[in-house]
């Protein structure tokens, strides 16, 4: 272990440090706002860190190993951890209002996210099987405490229903992992690649000698599953999601959501890297992708509580995302030999934009309104116009329609599927994204046509119109000019290929 | 003693567990098949640790001394992190005991199908 | 790079905006919209007549290299005029004029109509002038959500389930669309999303591609994914479904310019698409030509009889749009036969047929505003001897009526005569479906004059009708009206008169696109 160890895992060190002092100074400062800024600035310190790391400030490139090579920092985990630590800004940013008046355990709710943020922050960079699963269960304890936070008693039956299928997927992980471990011999994802690639000389032969790692690597993706809502551990969403404190709701479905799906690229990339199991993983992702966006968008349809509306809507997002990640293209033709995970990038960067802004708007405004039921936005237009306006490019994008970026991502996704022969998987996709239309028309109508049935008024407090707007602006941005994010994306790719 | 035994058994006790975690009402019953699906991972790794030692690897920059006692290590992390599952679990149902008065987990019926 | 058709697509988009964020006061608002659209309908004929008939090709040309520019995706900014997308870009300077300018008695939420209004005005003119398939893709799909709202909040009955109808339709012709898109992008061979081929900037176009390209799935299937994709849109029997109700319960703006120019899309992608792309390829029309002929042909019967039982004056003008599209149709099946420039006639009459249609039913849909807004009725059994208190409407509605029934002298007739007389020559079941198709307009002088009969003719409204109480005080067109009117009147005059003003530039855009 030397000093470089250190500083690169320094954002993760800077972030439990703020976590600790946050629980420390909890039980001395009456002044919860403080607490706020204290857990700010310490994510922005390891933003800079983050930053420092990826321009060379720090060491002299990406890709280095740390701890024994189980820790890799490469582009692909430096991407990951700007955006969750961006979105960790963003919530928790927006929350101090919602803080003040709806958890009474403030220190902890504060440091407890800021525990998680650190296990996601592992997540990302961690390339070796033990080092996964301690981080996965770091992210996931904390979260169990967050949802039981809220102060109504829904809020602990969602926790201990979140508790118990979190449980059981990181056991099914787990499980999987070992498998993964035992026969390849070694839990450093390097060694196994090796390990696999040595021992095959036909397809064929890949599958019969490795029905074992086979087992682990399927049992390891219906584990994933829970972390990325998506089939078939898909039903605690809605339950969870509605009983959950709304900033912890918005932090679930985008930071989790894109931990669960950088492990699953790194897995997929750096594990089995460029062999014959793509077919098969290919096949089983499409299955997944298939019944995710199907049963997300049906089931909310008929949603009038909006939580839970977007609740199966992230079911459903899941779904397109997971198309990108089927769209397998290891032996490739021609120059997008990896346009699958780069979409999956991409849209995950889109995908914060987009369902922060809807969220903490949800936050601001069912404050004002008092209820999460759709009915309550009625008539919001007239009562804030600016705030009814970035809601509509919130679901306009996730609906996906130009100009913003969820119209872009579902392009960079379905165009991989179609370039990887998955054309009836784009098909199923787009089809989705039309019956989509009649939920998010929904949310539309109600916000902008139907007359207020509430003089309720509405005051959304200035960080979350500051955040949402600034999240607004990125919709339209890396709508307009995708590239901004789609370069990066690629090198990120590129930097856990085993080939 | 052979690898198959070992993990036949281990198979055995995680199907009891999931199967269980997924169907008891009681919240307690539930919590003890998730710690019986924790053990049955134990003891798949320890079993693998014990009967496949590790291979002479190709990619000798990333070997450790640790990879040779890493399914240990790995046996270890399970029972801690288990435990501390476990913990959370039982704080949760206290809690959950103190307004509802029973431990029944009603809601997770739809888990059934 | 001359920048006159970006500044064409930009300005009602960049006017939407400012008026959304800047203007406050309505009236304010209403006349910097009529400037607006008055310098956009300028802007168009000046285009219009800068394009060089004698140079033909691609002209007006923006190119923005890479504008998405990452390994295997290699979008450009690419928009300009040919000959068959001149003439409807001046189409939509036309209808967006006259659609704002009939605007002017709109008294609720002003602001987020215009915006909404000038927006959608852009973005069609984008579908239009787009070269770049990814760019038309945008263009297309961006204009839902404008249509969504100005349909749903504006509208009359069951405005929110017509503004979803048509967004699901139309996001369902979007969903075939961006797959057929990215399966000939995809292709080998092709990895282009240009659409013509431009020598100048040397840019290769797919129809040229086509011929050489190994596509990734078979070309028939691709073909029909953008054909119904654009049969959703124009639309052609049996997915019609949409039109009627959306054009019912949609404010007399959007009326407009949902026959006038939203129609056109599905016309315009027809021929740059389906004809330009797949002439080229492997693809054999001998098989697809008649099954087209034929839907043409039953749209146009089945859209007329069904006009003839509608009692709604506008349900009744949008069951003829069903009608008069399936003679595009029919046209443009006669692709079929072409070998030499002579035999593009049909051809030519289908793409002019999108031109006047659009004026017609333009007109049409905006007096049938005008009168709704006496009557407040639109029901035509309560209707009745409107032309003793509104002379002058009635005599622009006996022009678009006969427009629309194709009275020589008149624009419809033109396009018609043009489309029968080049499908006959082609012979066969094309000849039947001519014949069908003549049928059609006999029908058609049956529900127009028919319908002109019983609503601005005839007998006063009886005394159950809710016109009759106060049937004396009906106003004739007020002063404002004339100019939108005036404005979609003219050019049917013009085009009857002097087709050549549009034949000789559709003309050289239908020939090019079959590289004779």
């Amino acid at each position: 272990m030397s000093f470089q160890d250190f500083l690169i895992i320094s954002p993760e060190i800077v972030i439990s440090f703020t976590a600790i002092s946050v629980f420390l100074l909890d039980l001395f400062i009456n002044n919860k706002k403080f607490l706020v800024n204290v857990s700010i600035a310490g994510l922005l310190f390891s933003f800079i860190l983050t930053l420092g790391l990826s321009n060379g400030w720090l060491i002299e490139s990406p890709g280095v190993y740390a701890f024994f090579s189980s820790i890799k920092l490469d582009e692909f985990s430096l991407f990951f951890k700007v955006l969750i630590i961006l979105s960790g800004v963003a919530v928790i940013g927006s929350s101090g209002e919602y803080i003040s008046s709806n958890i009474e355990s403030k220190g902890e709710f504060l440091g407890l996210l800021l525990l998680s943020i650190t296990g996601m922050l592992l997540l990302v960079s961690s390339v070796e099987l033990i080092t996964v699963w301690v981080s996965l269960e770091l992210t996931a304890i904390p979260l169990v405490a967050l949802v039981a936070l809220g102060k109504n008693d829904t809020s602990l039956e969602a926790s201990l229903k979140f508790l118990i299928l979190s449980a059981v997927s990181s056991v099914v992980i787990l499980y999987g992992l070992v498998f993964l471990y035992g026969y390849s011999g070694s839990t450093y994802f390097n060694d196994i690649f090796s390990y696999i690639s040595s021992t095959t000389s036909s397809p064929e032969d890949l599958i019969v000698l490795n029905y074992g790692l086979l087992i682990g690597i399927i049992l390891l993706v219906l584990g994933i599953s829970f972390k990325l809502a998506a089939f078939p551990f898909q039903m605690w969403v809605p339950d969870v999601y509605q009983g959950a404190p709304t900033p912890i709701t918005a932090y679930l479905s985008v930071v989790s959501k894109a931990a669960g799906f950088a492990v699953l690229l790194r897995i997929i990339y750096s594990v089995l890297g460029g062999n014959d199991f793509s077919v098969i993983l290919s096949n089983l992702f499409s299955i997944i992708a298939v019944f995710s966006m199907t049963i997300g968008n049906v089931m909310a349809l008929r949603q009038n509580d909006i939580k839970r509306l977007l609740a199966y809507s992230t079911i459903a997002h899941a779904g397109y995302l997971l198309i990108g990640v089927a769209s397998l293209n290891i032996s490739g033709i021609g120059e997008n030999l990896y346009s699958g995970p780069q979409g999956v990038l991409y849209y995950l960067a889109g995908y914060a934009f987009t369902n922060l802004t809807a969220f903490l708007l949800i936050i601001g405004v069912s404050k004002s309104i008092g209820t999460f039921e759709l009915s309550g936005f009625a008539g919001l237009r007239k009562k804030s116009p600016l705030t009814s306006f970035v809601l509509a490019v919130s679901v306009i994008s996730l609906l996906g329609i130009p100009p913003t970026v969820g119209f872009m991502s579902k392009i960079f996704i379905f165009s991989a599927a179609v370039n990887t022969n998955l054309t009836w998987l784009a098909i199923v996709g787009v089809i989705n994204s039309v019956i989509s239309a009649y939920y998010y028309l929904r949310i539309l109508k109600i916000v902008f046509v139907d007359p207020e049935n509430n003089q309720s008024e509405i005051k959304v407090s200035k960080s979350i119109s500051l955040i949402t707007l600034i999240g607004m602006i990125g919709i339209l941005l890396l709508g307009l000019f995708p590239s901004l994010i789609l370069e990066i994306a690629e090198i990120a790719v590129m930097s856990i290929v085993n080939i | 003693m052979n690898l198959e035994t070992v993990l036949i058994l281990s198979g055995i006790i995680f199907t009891i567990g999931l199967y269980g975690s997924l169907t008891k009402k009681n919240s307690i019953v539930v919590v003890m098949c998730l710690e019986l699906m924790f053990n049955a991972v134990a003891i798949a790794v320890i079993g693998f640790s014990r009967f496949r030692p590790p291979q002479v690897l190709v990619d000798s920059d990333v070997l450790s001394p640790l990879n040779v006692l890493s399914g240990h290590m790995m046996a270890v992390f399970v029972i801690a992190i288990g435990a501390a599952e476990v913990a959370l679990a039982l704080a949760l149902i206290i809690s959950i005991y103190k307004i509802k008065g029973n431990i029944e987990l009603t809601g997770l019926n739809n888990l059934k199908n | 790079m001359n920048g006159l058709i970006s500044i064409i697509v930009f300005i009602p988009i960049l006017a939407s905006i400012i008026i959304l964020a800047l203007l406050r006061n309505d009236k304010l608002i209403r006349r910097f919209s009529f400037s607006i659209v008055s310098i956009e309908l300028i802007l168009t004929i000046f285009a219009f007549s800068l394009y060089d008939k004698a140079k033909g090709g691609i002209q007006l040309v923006d190119f923005i290299e890479g504008w998405i520019p990452i390994k295997g995706f290699n979008a450009n900014y690419l928009v300009g005029i040919d000959g068959l997308s001149a003439p409807l870009v001046l189409l939509s300077g036309i209808l967006g004029a006259a659609a704002v300018w009939g605007s002017w008695r709109i008294k609720n939420r002003v602001k987020e109509y215009f915006a909404l209004l000038l927006f959608l005005q852009g973005v069609v003119i984008g579908v239009f002038v787009s070269l770049d398939l990814l760019l038309f893709f945008i263009f297309w799909e961006a204009e839902l959500i404008p249509m969504y709202f100005l349909i749903s909040i504006w509208g009359s009955g069951r405005a929110h389930y017509s503004a979803a109808k048509f967004v699901i339709f139309t996001l369902f012709a979007g969903a075939l669309l961006i797959i057929g898109i990215l399966a000939i992008y995809l292709s080998q061979g092709i990895n282009s999303f240009t659409m013509v081929s431009i020598p100048e900037l040397n840019l290769q176009g797919i129809p040229e591609l086509m011929a050489g390209a190994n596509l990734l799935i078979p070309v028939s299937i691709i073909f029909w994914l953008f054909f119904i994709s654009f049969a959703i849109k124009l639309p052609l029997w049996p997915l019609h479904s949409w039109l009627p109700d959306a054009h019912t319960d949609a404010p007399t703006a959007v009326s407009v310019m949902l026959a006038g120019i939203l129609l056109k899309m599905g016309g315009y992608g027809i021929f740059r698409i389906s004809l330009g792309f797949f002439k080229n390829s492997s693809f054999n029309f001998d098989i697809a030509a008649p099954i087209l002929v034929i839907l043409g042909a039953i749209s146009v019967i089945y859209g007329a009889i069904l006009t003839i039982r509608q009692t709604d004056l506008k349900r009744l003008i949008a069951f003829s749009s069903v009608s008069h599209m399936g003679y595009v149709i029919i046209g443009f099946s006669s692709l079929i036969s072409v070998v030499s420039i002579n035999d593009t006639l049909a051809l030519n009459g289908a793409a002019l047929q999108l031109f006047t249609h659009g004026t017609i039913t333009g007109l049409a849909f905006l007096l049938v505003g005008l009168v709704y807004d006496r009557t407040h009725t639109r029901y035509i059994p309560d209707l009745g001897g409107l032309t003793s208190k509104m002379p002058i409407i009635a005599v622009f509605f006996l022009i678009a009526g006969f427009g629309s029934l194709g009275l020589p002298g008149l624009s419809g007739f033109v396009a018609e005569l043009m489309i029968f007389l080049g499908t006959f020559q082609v012979g066969n079941i094309f000849a039947i479906a001519t014949v069908i198709g003549v049928f059609g307009v006999v029908l058609a002088a049956g529900y127009t004059l028919w319908m002109i009969q019983r609503s601005f003719f005839g007998n006063k409204p009886s005394k159950e009708s809710p016109v009759s109480k106060d049937f004396e005080t009906l106003s004739d067109m007020h002063i404002l009206d004339v100019l939108p009117v005036l404005v979609l009147t003219i050019p049917i005059f013009v085009v009857g008169i002097y087709p050549r003003l549009l034949t000789d530039i559709i003309e050289i855009g239908i020939r090019e696109m079959f590289l004779l």
